[in-house]
């Protein structure tokens, strides 16, 4: 218990990290508070590691902490509708047990920009935003894809040190 | 994670890819010509236009100290400019067909193309 608390904090610290680089990036997709989702890497990392509790615990913590350090109320708002359809799309995914990293990845990207949408439509109060959707949605499969890979590389090099 | 490519994953992605080309097909080639263009600031109307009449339509937030320039020509509209950090919206190019949209998310502008019988303001909530 003690050692996997100390992995998610650490993991947590590696989200951040995301975060932080990702704020540094001007790509958003032309919606504010919209990013890349590099940290969708710790949450696929964690749901093939751990499971979808403790996904969702690092995910919903980071949300808010990085909103408060890179970013605004707004930006957590964003953040964790894009956080919370991704993660549980991807739980599912895995839970299901029959798809590869790389689909789970994708849909969560495709989710992750689902979520951000809506929010956004709701906060402008217009459908018209989902002229963007097309464009999300291939913007979200290639990060997904992108995120699926590094996932699976890490993975592949970390998973002794957690059983080890 | 160690699982391989299998048939569900190639079943996932051709749905998907079938997905996206719907999208892109409605987004560009859907629908009919349209008659008027509609721009809305802050989610609230700002003004109607004709399709057929070129001109150009200043769009101004007072609040902000933002602008757009909406330009229709030739039976098209474009962002012709934005003082937008991104202008993803200039570049979202010309749009004339029916409920094709350009947004302007920092700025909070969006015009629309209707046909001319499901024009209306209506037409955006649903």
């Amino acid at each position: 218990m003690k050692r996997q608390i100390g992995f998610l904090g650490m993991f947590l610290a590696f989200a951040l990290l995301c975060s932080y680089i990702e704020s540094l990036i001007p790509f958003s997709f032309g919606i504010p508070g919209m990013k890349l989702g590099l940290t969708n890497i710790v949450v696929v990392l964690l749901l093939y590691l751990y499971g979808p509790k403790e996904a969702l615990l690092v995910s919903v913590a980071r949300i808010i902490l990085a909103g408060f350090m890179f970013g605004n109320a707004f930006g957590i708002l964003y953040s964790m509708a894009g956080g919370l359809l991704s993660w549980l799309v991807m739980s599912l995914l895995v839970k299901i047990d029959r798809f590869h990293v790389y689909s789970v990845s994708i849909c969560g990207g495709i989710f992750h920009n689902l979520g951000q949408i809506l929010v956004a439509a709701l906060v402008m109060e217009s459908a018209g935003l989902f002229g963007y959707f097309p464009f999300l949605f291939a913007g979200g499969a290639l990060t997904g894809l992108l995120i699926g890979i590094i996932a699976k590389e890490v993975y592949r090099r970390i998973v002794r040190l957690k059983n080890g | 994670m160690e699982r391989k490519i299998g048939a569900a994953d190639i079943v996932l992605f051709l749905l998907l890819l079938v997905l996206a080309a719907l999208l892109f097909w409605r987004a560009f080639a859907y629908g009919k010509s349209g008659e008027t263009v509609e721009i809305t600031l802050h989610g609230k109307p700002y003004g109607v236009y004709a399709l057929s009449e070129d001109r150009v339509i200043l769009v101004e937030d007072p609040d902000r100290d933002a602008a757009n320039i909406v330009e229709i020509s030739g039976g098209k509209v474009h962002m012709s400019e934005a003082d937008c950090p991104d202008k993803l919206c200039v570049r979202q190019g010309e749009i004339s067909r029916d409920r094709q949209t350009i947004v302007c998310l920092p700025n909070q502008v969006i015009v629309t193309v209707y046909a001319a019988e499901e024009s209306g303001f209506d037409a955006v909530a649903e």
